[in-house]
């Protein structure tokens, strides 16, 4: 215990960077300041946030990366305001993400103004709460910064926790996320400590395979906060945006036409009945990019037969539904692309 | 129930999900109705939610109300197939808003029938001789208990609890919001006040109540909400005589105070640091900017047409006084002259001339909408206006003119019909110090009513003078109202309060009135822009 403490002679050899990470270590907590925590009212925080910014400032913040999402940032905002945690769903690549992400930093209640975590099934309780490294701990002391290795419900104390993909999280982390929640105690090996936060986390509806069911009590604390698909204009301005932007240092811009078959193509797929899981936002606009740059560097202009064969690389992964058979699926993909291709047509000459 | 109560937003909205239980309760396909929890997150999830909107009509509210409702209810809820869940809380909810939206009216119209009920009742004892029917013998055990208004809605309300006993919160929130508002003090024992605690300071509780109910209504066309002058007129003429009115008002003193409005005139509330705070953090929030004292003045008219005490001009004669002299005109014609190289004469010194005018009639539109409740630097809009009316009217002291008040929401009423001020200043003040605001705003219906009244006048000059802060319904009927007013030969003027007045329509109104535009930021500037608009000075 003693002997770390004593800095043997040998380390001054390595001085400098001895010192460097010293400087690391300050940063990070010890077991006995984890202890003296005080309770925070994350919720006042977050109400003192929104009367410093001002709705409309949070808001055309939030513009600049999502659009459409207005009224269901407001819906998070109150929320939080109020201390209820939040769940936001919807179909894959609508922003869940990206929103629970842009409303946290647009808050900034705390440095770092969030803490995240991608859920797994494989992730243990510990990994959620943190551990009491032994070895560490026999030889520098309990207190050492680097006995206690945190996990990221103590990090959170005082601010926002995301925790993206929520639904695959096995019931063991869901216990003590539970805990942590109701109680405002993580229990470490018997140490208890203080965090408070609030929680904003993500999943897909619980239709898509490869999801638990959040425990009725975890689910009792949180609401639902429903992203839809957008709707085609909104789509629209999406795809084209976005889309521009990956093509920005290329210096090539999307043709119009091909952005209004890629938003008639998804919106048709999403609106089919033998469809369950359609195409996402982010797929949409890597395949319209995609289209573009594969012909910038062949030295050409981009074809509605680029568009096709990159949507349909792009989506035939992701897009689940009625299908017997991967080839079926294909043909299915292709024959909407036609029939977007008519449509858009259509709308194009008017 | 206090109109407070009835109108508060934190009421509706436990109402609403209290109906929503039952609703679910009730329902076969349900398994659980719901924790009490997530009840609770509701009502507090719904109200910040309110909050933080830009100005709700009863659309928005129903909207929101239901979407924040099913998002707070969906994980805690349970039905057979979960398929249909989200189907049946919708079906819960509108359910719940309609039944809460009726009775909301049916409170209104009670309340005044009740109004008239016991005015008729006085008025009979008042003859000698007290008829003994059912209506005396309710409205008497009805004060057994308190009042009868109050007891009325009350028991209702206890009927319908009595069927949730699960749910006791929503009991709790009212109890709550009982003791928070200064109307009532009951104590509410060891009822935890989960919005103060997690969120809302207690010391602002009433400002917060009053916050969102102008959010609420302060949006135009929304719930009835009768204004001052519709409550007394219900008992006498429009045109009656001021002192017949101020005795109606005498009368229906009581029933005010049980509302919660109680006479108010100076500033005796003086902002306290908290009221400023809570300000501070409503600009903040809706994000509004300067509160710079600021006052932009249009002038349509010349003087000619304007009544002041000047009407018309002429040339010189000898024997005018050179104090009368039109400088301005004057100086035109001079100059005018002197560019043509001749001769000036008598004929181009311009005379004003006093016309017989004794007095001029004045009609005062004064907007009590909703959003007259909001607060600026701690006091609430109306309160400052009111006491501008009170400098108007002491100002009108000096001169022989006739006024009349119109107050205008969501329709017009004439709260007082032309009365000379120098006689009937005190009435007039003591009418003036009840007036309270809420509801929409109908600046069309209030033109309609100023022509009505100077439709009797048989002065010379009529003049009106409209004051609002807000968006009219109906700005095409406002067009043409102003149009028959100029026709009856009436010149209007407009004041705009704040950032969100219909500018555009206020200045055509002006521009066909032949008056003045007035902007003002600040409701603080009001007495001033009264006492410009009647010296038509610049
Ligand atoms: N409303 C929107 N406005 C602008 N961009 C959007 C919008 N919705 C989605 N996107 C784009 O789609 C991308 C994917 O968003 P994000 O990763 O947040 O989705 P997600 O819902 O979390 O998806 P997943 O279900 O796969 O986790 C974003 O980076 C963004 O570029
Ligand atoms: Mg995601």
């Amino acid at each position: 215990m003693v002997m770390f403490k004593k800095t043997p002679e040998g380390a001054k050899t390595s001085q400098s960077s001895q010192g460097y990470s010293d400087k690391l270590l300050e940063h990070l907590p010890k077991l006995s300041d984890l202890l003296k925590r005080e309770p925070v009212a994350v919720e006042r925080l977050v109400a003192e946030a929104i009367k410093v910014k001002g709705v409309r400032r949070i808001l055309s913040e939030l513009d600049k990366v999502l659009k459409g999402l207005g009224d269901v940032a407001l819906d998070l905002l109150s929320s939080l305001a109020i201390g209820r945690h939040v769940l936001i769903m919807g179909p894959v690549g609508v922003g869940k993400t990206t929103l629970a992400e842009t409303i946290a930093e647009i808050l900034s209640i705390s440095d770092p103004p969030y803490i995240e975590v991608a859920c797994h099934s494989h992730m243990t309780a510990t990994e959620l709460t943190g551990d009491i490294d032994i070895a560490v701990a026999l030889q520098a002391g309990l207190d050492h910064p680097l006995a206690f290795i945190p996990g990221p419900l103590v990090m959170a104390h005082g601010k926002i926790l995301i925790l993206d993909e929520i639904n695959r999280l096995n019931p063991y982390s869901q216990a003590a996320l539970l805990q942590a929640l109701q109680e405002h105690y993580v229990y470490i090996r018997g140490f208890r400590i203080r965090s408070d936060f609030l929680v904003i986390a993500t999943s897909n509806p619980a239709e898509y395979s490869g999801v638990y069911e959040l425990s009725e009590a975890l689910a009792d604390r949180m609401k639902v906060i429903e992203i839809m698909f957008p709707d085609k204009e909104v789509l629209k301005g999406i795809l084209e945006w976005k889309s521009n932007n990956l093509l920005e240092h290329l210096g090539v811009k999307v043709p119009d036409f091909l952005t209004e078959i890629t938003t008639t193509f998804v919106s048709l797929l999403v609106q089919d009945a033998n469809i369950e899981v359609g195409p996402s936002i982010r797929s949409a606009i890597y395949a319209l990019a995609n289209s573009v740059s594969r012909a910038w560097i062949e030295g050409r202009e981009p074809s509605i037969n680029d568009l096709k064969m990159e949507l349909l690389e792009n989506m035939v992964s992701t897009v689940r539904g009625n299908f017997s058979s991967e080839q079926e699926k294909r043909e299915y993909l292709l024959k909407k692309f036609e029939e977007a291709l008519i449509v858009a047509k259509r709308t194009y000459k008017r | 129930m206090n109109l407070h109560k009835a109108c508060d937003p934190l009421g509706l909205i436990s109402d609403i999900l209290h109906y929503v239980y039952e609703f679910l309760s009730n329902d076969a396909r349900v398994i659980r109705p719901g924790s009490v929890r997530s009840y609770e997150a509701a009502v507090a999830d719904i109200y910040v939610r309110l909050l933080l909107e830009e100005g709700i009509d009863e659309r928005k509210f129903c909207d929101i109300v239901k979407r924040v409702g099913i998002e707070n209810l969906l994980l805690s809820v349970e039905t057979q197939s979960p398929e249909e869940k989200k189907v049946i809380l919708e079906e819960a909810f509108n359910y719940a808003l309609t039944k809460v939206m009726r009775k909301l009216e049916e409170n209104i119209i009670r309340r005044s029938t009740e109004l008239e009920r016991d005015y008729d009742k006085e008025r009979s004892t008042e003859g000698g001789r007290a008829i003994p029917d059912s209506t005396h013998d309710k409205a008497k055990k009805g004060e057994g208990k308190s009042n009868s208004l109050d007891s009325l809605s009350e028991s209702e309300l206890d009927g319908s609890s009595t069927t949730l006993d699960n749910i006791s919160f929503v009991r709790q929130r009212r109890e709550t919001v009982h003791s928070a508002g200064t109307y009532e003090a009951r104590v509410s024992g060891e009822v935890t006040d989960f919005v103060s605690q997690e969120s809302i300071e207690d010391e602002s509780f009433e400002n917060m109540i009053s916050t969102i109910y102008d959010a609420l209504y302060g949006g135009v066309g929304t719930v009835n909400f009768m204004n001052l002058a519709q409550l007394i007129n219900m008992f006498v003429r429009y045109d009656a005589n001021i002192v017949r009115k101020a005795q109606v008002l005498k009368k229906l003193e009581r029933y005010l105070k049980v509302y919660g409005f109680s006479a108010q005139l100076t500033f005796t509330r003086l902002a306290k640091g908290e009221r400023k705070l809570f300000e501070e953090f409503r600009r903040r929030v809706r994000g509004s900017s300067s509160e710079a004292a600021q006052m932009k003045v249009v002038k349509f008219s010349g003087s000619d047409r304007y009544p002041t005490y000047i009407i018309t001009t002429r040339e010189f004669k000898f024997g005018d006084s050179y104090s009368n002299i039109d400088l301005y005109k004057t100086a035109m014609n001079i100059s005018r002259k002197m560019i043509m190289g001749k001769l000036v004469t008598n004929k181009d010194l311009v005379v004003k001339e006093y016309a017989n005018i004794k007095s001029i009639d004045l009609v005062l539109c004064l907007d009590v909408s909703g959003s007259m409740r909001e607060l600026s630097w701690g006091i609430q809009k109306i309160e400052i206006a009111k006491d501008a009316v009170a400098k108007y009217v002491q100002f009108l002291m000096n001169t022989t003119d006739r006024l009349a008040l119109v107050l205008f929401n969501f329709r017009a009423d004439v709260l007082w019909t032309l009365h000379q001020v120098r006689r009937f200043w005190k009435y007039m003040l003591y009418l003036l110090s009840y007036v309270y605001a809420g509801g929409g705003t109908n600046l069309a219906h209030a033109l309609e009513r100023a022509r009505e009244i100077l439709v009797k006048s048989r002065s010379t000059a009529k003049h009106v003078v409209c004051v609002t802060d807000g968006r009219t319904v109906n700005a095409q009927l406002c067009v043409k109202e102003t149009i028959r007013l100029r026709r009856q030969g009436a010149t209007v003027s407009t004041i705009a309060v704040g950032e969100n007045s219909d500018d555009d329509l206020l200045m055509r109104i002006s521009r066909i009135g032949g008056g003045l535009f007035i902007k003002i930021n600040n409701m603080y500037d009001l007495s001033r822009a009264l006492i410009l608009d009647k010296l038509h000075l610049l």
